[in-house]
């Protein structure tokens, strides 16, 4: 898709996309984990797809868990 | 750095804390500041109401919209929340402002100026995107304190 952010007229408008994907990708991650924790996934597995380490995966989603 | 703050701008704070919690957001952030404060002529509300449009607009203008997404409702924070750049800038400006009145306290007020001063990130584009002038509301909360 040809959008104007991808002529790179705004600045601006390029960052405030940055931002706002960033947050969507960690909300989609945030989502997809528990998803597939519920699904039986290991977090090892979890670790592979996402690409990090299990310790990664697991600090960063293990106490977002934990309510 | 908070000593000079009054009990009410620390308030200020601790709520801000618990709007980016309950919203599950990792980071206290500007926006956060100015959820929990008490803003001239705009709504809590409407101040949410402005981030959502925000973001609608930041991630169409990229084509993508959270409507393609099957995301569910977002979950508090089990942990604390960490103070995120934007709100440490804010809170800078609260001094800088406080300074360039010379007044010894931070009042909410001050907060708000602080929160208010920035030309870039969430809150400037999210008031701009609602169609308020920055500068005037700046001017209008001046007054106040």
């Amino acid at each position: 898709m040809e959008t104007q952010i991808a002529t790179g007229s705004d600045h601006g408008e390029a960052f405030a996309a940055v931002v706002a994907l960033r947050r969507l990708a960690a909300e989609l991650e945030d989502a997809t984990v528990d998803r597939a924790l519920g699904d039986g996934w290991s977090w090892q597995r979890i670790a592979d797809a996402l690409g990090v380490t299990r310790q990664a995966v697991h600090k960063k989603h293990r106490k977002r868990r934990e309510i | 750095m908070f000593n000079r703050f009054t009990r009410q701008a620390r308030e200020v704070v601790t709520s801000a804390e618990q709007q980016a919690r309950l919203r599950g957001d990792a980071t206290i952030e500007s926006e956060h500041l100015l959820l929990a404060l008490d803003v001239p002529t705009l709504s809590k509300e409407e101040i949410e109401a402005a981030l959502d449009a925000e973001e609608e607009r930041a991630l169409a203008a990229v084509g993508v919209s959270r409507a393609e997404f099957d995301l569910p409702r977002r979950q508090p924070l089990a942990s604390r929340p960490r103070f995120g750049a934007s709100a440490k800038r804010a809170l800078e400006g609260a001094l800088i402002a406080a300074q360039g009145r010379d007044d010894k306290r931070i009042a909410p007020q001050h907060v708000l100026l602080g929160v208010l001063r920035s030309d870039e990130g969430r809150v400037a584009r999210a008031l701009r995107v609602a169609g308020i002038d920055r500068a005037a509301l700046a001017r209008t909360v001046g007054d106040t304190i």
